[in-house]
């Protein structure tokens, strides 16, 4: 008789114990990350579209970047120096992806991650800058 | 029939010692909101004068800057907080610190704290190369490094005459007297500077002098924090 | 037999009056103290947050330089902050919110550049918040409030 009481009052604890920690669950899991990542992400993403934008060509265009642009083969051509020269340019806790009319350079978007972005437009088109945190 | 009843009660000791247990854990639930509040807590007002400062530091009218983005290895050493908080009235607080790469440029650090605002930037350090070369029959001297100016020094020999400075073809200078002495060109960046001398007579090396600046950049990032 | 029989009620009874004061006591000490501290500070949150954000919209809008011109803009600002309106008004060139309750309040810096010549006004958070520019010969006027 008695020992069927203790157990059953000990399921009612139970059950309001996990209650109350479900909504604690939410208050502390559901913070969402400091939103500062995203703006810093868009002004690395224009930076470095600035950077690589503003460099004096090396052959007849107007700037380095309307030079690469001119044509698909010329794009073909130069796509290392362009990869290589964003890599210079970005940190290195940062991985780009650059979206030209002629083809992409950089790593694939991975999915579900903040990313920074920041567009430029020269004379022979016009390039996407993705950026986001490794 | 009545023993099922007597089961169902709770025996009060038991009571007690479930409504402590809730007890505890509401109280634990406070402290986790606490927690969670207090991580909530971004600093909009330094982000915002760390961002806008940011962003005029790389302006192209900023007090230190080539273009957008590049800024100049001479300006930024004689930077301080004292003089960028003559421009910009909140630099001056001792809550602000600007460092480029490894060095500090405004205010010594204290401790890490406060909101951090990172743009990249291109350091210029310039310095003055000179070159007098030998001409060919044509006159002409392409200048090494694409630049934006350069200060050339004429001192033909006796019996020569420049009368026309040419910047890849296009006229610049003139005097159907002679030109002599030191003179600037404003050139332009963006393309090869081919310059020619046109007159009479011969030009040997030595004759001209073309100084014009050469710039390394590299790039690091400028970090911006502001601290309460 | 009897006094099993009433025994188990009082219990009963005994059990259901002690979790309802209980549920009574922690609900009034929550709500007496906890939940109007929490409420405040995360009011105050918003309210920094708004004020930087007006202060972003305000900055962002600002006419480029070289033509004379007037504009208008209308800020995405709450209605309430904690169940009360508030108001948006400027002090020099700071922004500054004003709420009934004190500890809510806040305040931003504008930064703009040299040729924003005066920042003036105010604007309720009900209405709809219109900031003006207005540009002439190179000097910027920012008037908060008014008609559309």
């Amino acid at each position: 008789m008695d020992r069927g009481q203790l157990p059953l009052s000990l399921l009612e604890v139970a059950v309001g114990v996990v209650l109350v920690l479900s909504l604690v669950g939410t208050v502390a899991l559901g913070v969402p990350g400091p939103d500062t990542r995203e703006p810093q992400l868009d002004a690395y993403a224009s930076d470095a579209v600035t950077l690589l934008a503003n460099e004096s060509p090396e052959h007849t265009g107007v700037t380095r970047l309307a030079e690469v642009l001119d044509s698909s083969a010329r794009f073909d051509r130069e796509r290392e120096t362009l990869d290589r020269r964003l890599d210079r340019i970005l940190p290195d806790n940062l991985l780009y992806r650059l979206e030209t009319d002629h083809g992409v350079v950089g790593y694939p978007l991975p999915a579900g991650v903040t990313t920074g972005s920041a567009r430029a437009t020269t004379g022979a088109g016009s390039v996407t800058l993705r950026v986001w945190y490794v | 029939m009545n023993a099922g009843l007597p089961r169902a009660q709770a025996s009060l000791p038991a009571l007690a010692i479930a409504l402590l247990i809730l007890t505890s854990v509401t109280v634990l639930s406070l402290a986790v909101a606490d927690g969670a509040l207090s991580s909530a807590d971004r600093a909009p007002a330094e982000r915002h004068v760390a961002a806008s400062l940011a962003d005029r530091m790389i302006a192209a009218n900023g007090p230190t800057a080539v273009r957008r983005n590049v800024l100049s290895a001479d300006r930024l050493e004689r930077l301080n907080a004292s003089v960028l908080g003559e421009i910009y009235p909140v630099a001056a607080e001792p809550a602000v610190r600007i460092s480029i790469g490894d060095d500090r440029v405004v205010n010594e650090p204290a401790a890490d704290g406060g909101t951090t605002i990172r743009r990249i930037v291109a350091v210029r350090r310039s310095h003055n190369r000179s070159i007098t070369p030998a001409f060919g029959p044509n006159k002409a001297v392409t200048i090494p490094r694409r630049t934006n100016l350069s200060r050339i020094d004429l001192d033909p020999p006796n019996g020569t005459t420049i009368r026309t400075v040419r910047v890849s073809g296009r006229v610049v200078l003139r005097n159907p007297a002679g030109l002599a002495g030191k003179y600037t060109l404003d050139l332009s960046r963006f393309e090869t500077t081919r310059l020619r001398f046109e007159g009479s007579g011969p030009l040997h090396a030595g004759n001209v002098t073309i100084e014009y600046p050469v710039a390394e950049t590299h790039r690091t990032t400028m970090a911006v924090t502001v601290d309460g | 037999m009897d006094n099993r029989g009433v025994t188990p009620v009082v219990e009963k009874l005994l059990t259901i009056g002690i979790v309802v004061l209980f549920i009574g006591s922690t609900t009034a000490v929550l709500y007496g103290s906890a939940v109007p501290e929490y409420r405040d500070s995360v009011g105050a949150e918003l309210s920094d947050r708004i004020v930087v954000s007006a202060a972003e919209q305000i900055e962002s809008a600002l006419p480029p330089q070289g033509i004379d011109s007037t504009g208008t803009v209308r800020l995405d600002l709450p209605a309430t902050i904690r169940g009360e309106p508030y108001a948006l008004r400027t002090n020099g060139k700071t922004l500054v919110l004003d709420h009934p309750r004190p500890s809510i309040s806040a305040e931003a810096r504008l930064s703009v550049p040299a040729r924003v010549d005066s920042v003036s006004g105010g604007t309720e958070s009900r209405g709809e918040a219109i900031v003006r520019f207005t540009q002439e010969s190179g000097g910027v006027e920012i008037r908060l409030g008014g008609a559309p």
